[in-house]
């Protein structure tokens, strides 16, 4: 079993200088779980990035990626590569004394591939887990904000680990499939060319076997030659009949002018290219627009905005980066996500733009073929003719290739441009007709005789006739053959994919009662139950390759969750989903790294996350980050073995300086023990009994008026008013009651030093005041916390009881 | 990244004798390397155009 004892950063990110961050206690090896508090840009997502970079076995920070940062974002900006070494160093307590310290080193040169300390020790490092064991609360929020069943699958992909299954499922259905159906049609389309051949040269829709027999017997007749009584009789007897041709000078030039026009007769200029040219460009255009736009983003910054204004609760306005516009903290966040969605927006146009290029690439080809062979053909007629000319149609043939080697061979980013006219094309057809004419009045010069002429007229076009329909019967011999041969390798597709959804199914139904369970802990509500993952196999274009969340809402099935989920219930759905997959895909990795996820839950329900925690993961190790003051003192409090560690300060060489944390009321006595800094121990103590008095308040169902606005929040006076009443009807006699008589006496020092405090007459506060309010304060806290358990007392409504979780501190009216 | 789970089932797709043995060593290569889809899709087909032109000359 894997956890960690150290985590050394240097020159990574935000760490400069080589940073360490223990999770050991002095004089104790074995690593135990932390809670770092720092402020945002205090380089704790540097400490998230690190541990991602350290365990991608494709070396990567995927959010960086997806913020087009990549690998070159990695090192910190003022690391020289010729003198510094930026890397991640993990030391391991491994319970099969397999790893210990590790070293992965970014390399200057080669930057996606770091050195490793050891290839073999990676690997089982990577091996380690299936489920990534770290979270960050964008994370959370983008499994939320992913509406489509495709993304979710994607998420879901990526944290049970079924990414490698994902793609493959991909590769086969939007690669292999299409490449092999594209063949199919290719050919299917040159047996339909072959058939406008062979239409020109019999005059007859009809190309059956029957009406070909019937046309060619009908010139051998004319010539005075036995009908052929069958098609493969006609096909044999062709080149036989080719003999007659005349062996004088003349007959030989009119044979070859005859053949040259025959084969110029066939060939035709495509018609619709220039339209598909045009319609690609249009494309191509607005999406280039598009690109540069995106190109323009950035996006990193975007997110770092955002984080700032979505974790600064107090702020209720910010600028985005991108239009300077000043935004609503709710608006900004759908901003983002509009962001997010042009992004994804133009990956789809991407691939989309890419496919109508693909084919329009195999359309030029096909044409600049037929014009080469034209040209050749123009070449031969040119040796009798020498006065032939064809510009228009080299023109074309250079446009052509022009266009192959030009924007289609690059088309992102690429100017656009169409060389090719309507007047050209219509040019190279006039062209090809003036060349025909050419040639009927050089045969008429040439003064053969008609019957010499009607033979060799007829030779090339039987000839003619016989290539052509042995040319469709080969065609549509290898259709019919590629046909069964892609019938074949669908049925090996699919079994395979059959069989990958099934392990997934199974996946998915594994997980679901846990979810449900993991749910239940996060919320309590009743209304909302059997709570599944289910595959999306309905078809479409993701069929098989989405899914969804279902559950049961008043007993009515609802599919997708988010029909009847709000934003906060969606996210500790989000969180039961995650923690599952830890639970239930990492056996031997028994370590989570979780980054400012207490943000993703309303602050009423980040208790029950401790609980989650508590009850499903207390053998595991967590590194949990925050820049939440009162929750850290909160776990502080409630999880006494963690080691708790604040970022005391960051700079850009210094990186951060990391400290143990005290206790609020430790910070409070080593304040008042320095003159300077009475005001502030006042304001740590004004602030921690504050919010503390409204978290016993809450937890307690004491009344407290109901606010209206955000701007008149209960006063402290008000706070111990209701502490007082609702204990001293709950709990009469007990000296939990009387202590918080003896504690709101202070009341009139800490009122000035709250979050909304009026008055500014702090300084004039003596030292010992403070003291003795302290004092008094952490007596009446230790009547009401529970040493077992480390929680506070609260109203419990089943029971009409006042205790503790565990049960063992029970407030209770004193016996008379 | 190559699948185990994918290994796993070609593997067991090769004992049944309908499907095409060796339409599944072309997908179990293509896990086994990571190969680009288009790849593999034109060793499938060079692979039906070989069978076609084997097919051909037995029929000649």
């Amino acid at each position: 079993m894997l956890k960690v004892r150290k985590i050394t950063l240097s020159g990574f990110r935000g760490i400069l200088k080589p940073q360490d961050l223990l999770l050991t206690a002095k004089d104790d090896k074995k690593p135990r779980s932390l809670v770092l508090y720092g402020l945002n840009s205090s380089g704790k997502t540097s400490f998230v990035d690190g541990v991602e970079w350290f365990l991608s076995e494709d070396n990567k920070v995927e959010w960086l990626t997806r913020e087009d940062a990549e690998e070159k974002a990695y090192p910190h900006l003022a690391v020289d590569p010729d003198k510094d070494e930026s890397f991640v160093e993990l030391q391991f307590d491994d319970s099969e004394k397999k790893l210990d310290t590790l070293r992965k080193t970014y390399n200057h040169k080669k930057i996606t591939q770091p050195s490793l300390s050891s290839d073999d020790d990676f690997e089982n490092v990577y091996k380690a887990f299936v489920i990534k064991p770290y979270l960050r609360y964008l994370e959370v929020i983008d499994f939320v904000y992913n509406q489509t069943g495709l993304k979710k699958y994607q998420r879901l992909a990526n944290w049970m680990g079924f990414e490698s299954e994902l793609s493959f499922q991909e590769k086969l259905a939007l690669k292999i499939l299409p490449e092999l159906k594209r063949k199919k049609d290719e050919l299917a389309a040159t047996v339909k060319a072959l058939e406008q051949h062979l239409f020109k040269l019999t005059g007859s829709q009809d190309t059956s076997d029957i009406e070909i027999l019937r046309i060619c017997n009908g010139v051998l007749t004319a010539h005075k030659i036995a009908e052929q009584k069958s098609i493969e009789g006609l096909l044999a007897y062709i080149p036989e009949f080719a003999k007659l041709r005349a062996t004088s000078s003349v007959g030989i030039t009119i044979d070859k002018l005859t053949q040259a026009e025959t084969s110029i007769g066939l060939f035709t200029v495509s018609n619709t290219l220039l339209g598909s040219l045009v319609d690609a460009k249009k494309q191509l255009d607005d999406f280039n627009k598009e690109l540069k736009r995106i190109e323009q983003i950035d996006v990193i910054g975007l997110y770092d905005q955002a984080l700032e204004v979505l974790n600064k609760q107090t702020e209720t306005s910010t600028t985005c980066p991108v239009c300077g516009t000043s935004w609503e903290r709710d608006e900004l966040v759908k901003h983002i996500q509009d962001e997010l969605n042009l992004l994804t927006k133009v990956k789809e146009d991407k691939e989309a733009i890419e496919k109508v290029i693909n084919t329009l690439k195999s359309v030029v080809r096909q044409e600049a073929g037929t014009i080469e062979r034209l040209l050749s053909k123009y070449d031969d007629v040119q040796k009798i003719i020498p006065a032939l000319t064809y510009e228009k149609t080299k023109a074309y043939k250079e446009i052509l290739s022009g266009l192959e080697s030009g924007w289609l061979a690059k088309p992102l980013g690429a100017t656009t441009e169409i060389a090719l006219t309507k007047e050209l094309i219509e040019q190279v057809e006039a062209e090809q007709k003036e060349v025909l004419k050419t040639i009927t009045s050089e045969k008429t010069k040439i003064q053969p005789s008609e019957r010499d002429l009607k033979l060799a007229e007829d030779i090339e076009k039987l000839t003619q006739i016989r290539v052509k329909l042995i040319e469709i019967r080969d065609t549509e011999a290898e259709s019919q053959f590629t046909e069964k041969e892609i019938t074949a390798f669908a049925a090996v597709s699919n079994k395979l994919i059959t069989l990958i959804q099934e392990n997934i199914k199974s996946r998915f139904n594994e997980i679901s009662e846990r979810i449900g369970k993991y749910f239940s802990i996060l919320r309590n509500d009743k209304d909302i139950k059997n709570i599944e993952i289910v595959l999306n196999e309905e078809k479409g274009r993701a069929a098989g390759r989405s899914a969804e969340i279902q559950l049961h809402y008043y007993d009515v099935t609802v599919k997708p969750a988010y029909k009847v989920l709000s934003e906060s219930l969606l996210n500790s759905l989000g969180l039961a989903v995650y923690f599952t997959c830890i639970k239930q895909f990492n056996d031997s990795c028994k370590f989570i790294v979780l980054d400012d996820i207490m943000n993703s839950l309303d602050i009423d329900k980040r208790d029950t996350l401790l609980d989650l925690i508590e009850q499903e993961f207390s053998d595991y190790q967590i590194i949990l980050f925050t820049h939440d003051y009162y929750w850290f003192q909160k776990i502080v409090r409630r999880f006494p073995k963690w080691i708790p560690k604040k970022i005391k300060s960051w700079g850009y060489e210094t990186g951060a300086v990391i400290d143990v944390a005290a206790t609020t009321q430790e910070e409070i006595e080593e304040c008042l023990k320095d003159s300077t800094r009475i005001e502030d121990a006042g304001w740590k103590l004004g602030r921690y009994v504050e919010s503390t008095l409204n978290e016993l308040c809450e937890g307690l169902w004491a009344a407290v008026r109901y606010r209206y606005t955000k701007n008149d929040p209960p006063s402290m006076e008000e706070l111990f008013d209701a502490l007082y009443a609702r204990l001293n009807d709950k709990a009469k006699g007990h000296a939990a009651v009387q202590q918080i008589q003896e504690a709101k006496k202070y009341e009139p020092i800490m009122r000035n030093f709250v979050s909304h405090a009026r008055t500014n007459s702090g300084t004039s506060i003596a030292p010992a005041e403070i003291k003795r309010a302290a004092e008094e304060w952490f007596k009446l806290e230790n009547e009401l916390w529970c040493k077992d358990c480390h929680q506070f007392v609260e109203y419990h409504r089943s029971k009409e009881s006042i205790e503790c979780q565990c049960g063992k501190l029970k407030l209770e009216k004193a016996k008379k | 990244m190559s699948s185990d789970i994918i290994k796993t089932h070609l593997e067991e797709m090769k004992k049944d004798k309908e499907l095409d043995a060796a339409f599944i060593q072309l997908l179990s290569d293509s896990n086994a390397t990571n190969e680009d889809g288009k790849d593999t899709a034109g060793k499938i087909l060079n692979l039906i155009k070989k069978r076609y032109a084997e097919s051909k000359k037995n029929n000649a």
